[in-house]
């Protein structure tokens, strides 16, 4: 076996889930910039800082508080992070059929290449339910 | 030198597939020395670790090019420090050309252990050399269709 398969075997769950939670956090923001039409500099002003600081917060280099991702989200009128309690689990499961749907899978699959944000709109039309707290499935990225 | 190099598929996912060198006179492409080397050091494992994990999952969302060190016509993973958690100090260093979002071709790297690339005799050699790889390969023309290069057996050069 090659030395990167089996680096790939021992790779922690922790550093797993933190480079695909740095990267989710990266990819919500920008997907919000990009779709306010806002730059990361009108992001960085509208906040009261400076874009490096935004370029720091939307990299991960910043270890983010929930206080800081609590101010991105009531600037931006978006979530940047969202839970399955929050969203309603009720949701997965009455859509668990449909979510296995190989057509389903497909949308879900076609839309990661777009932005979340995007991705939770198409979902929500698929799954032929109103966007709004407590009615969206969550699991895109 | 005047070895002969080739360019093979290393691997693939969703959304990249990554290629690598490999000469003819070895069995391993470049970035299997790379890992090969750093598997066993203990040190550096926490960051060998990552490293592996950024090309798992980059090559599963696309790359962007804005995620990574800027190594003149190279890039480096693992990506910038501004994408790392603050305090980190990050060593390990694998040089690539990025063809495309969805096209990477890794090269070899090191542990750096100098300020500067120029200045560390671990990456130096693997840093020039990634500038001579990609420098060959643009002489030829790297095609490419969605996340396949389509024209591997034209790149091939001597060094």
């Amino acid at each position: 076996m090659r030395s990167f398969d089996k680096i790939r075997q021992r790779v922690p769950a922790e550093t797993k889930i933190y480079i695909s939670k740095a990267l989710d956090i990266r990819e919500q923001v920008l997907a919000i910039l990009d779709m306010k039409g806002w730059s990361q500099q009108d992001f960085a002003k509208k906040m009261g800082k400076s874009e490096s600081e935004i370029s720091k917060w939307l990299s991960g280099r910043h270890n983010l508080t929930i206080k800081t991702i609590a101010k991105m989200e009531a600037l931006l009128g978006e979530d940047v992070l969202v839970t399955p309690k929050r969203y309603g689990r009720r949701i997965f499961s009455v859509d668990e059929a449909s979510f296995k749907s190989t057509s389903f899978s497909a949308t879900v699959k076609k839309t990661r290449e777009r932005s979340t944000v995007q991705a939770i709109k198409v979902m929500a039309r698929v799954t032929r339910l109103k966007p709004g707290r407590g009615n969206l499935p969550m699991a895109v990225s | 030198m005047n070895l002969f190099a080739t360019i093979v598929e290393f691997e693939r996912y969703s959304n990249v597939t990554y290629y690598s060198v490999q000469f003819e006179d070895s069995d391993r492409t470049e970035t299997d020395k790379f890992f090969d080397n750093l598997i066993g050091l203990d040190r550096y494992r926490e960051q060998v670790d990552e490293l592996v994990w950024w090309i798992e999952e980059i090559g599963e969302r696309g790359a962007e090019y804005d995620l990574f060190r800027d190594e003149q016509l190279a890039f480096a993973l693992p990506p910038k420090s501004q994408f790392l958690r603050e305090g980190d100090r990050i060593d390990v260093r694998l040089y690539f050309h990025f063809v495309s979002s969805n096209v990477i071709i890794l090269f070899n790297g090191g542990v750096k252990t100098a300020r500067s690339v120029q200045q560390c005799p671990n990456v130096r050699p693997h840093f020039m050399n990634a500038q001579i790889y990609i420098r060959k390969l643009q002489e030829i023309g790297i095609e490419t269709d969605n996340n396949e290069i389509t024209n591997i057996d034209e790149l091939y050069f001597r060094l």
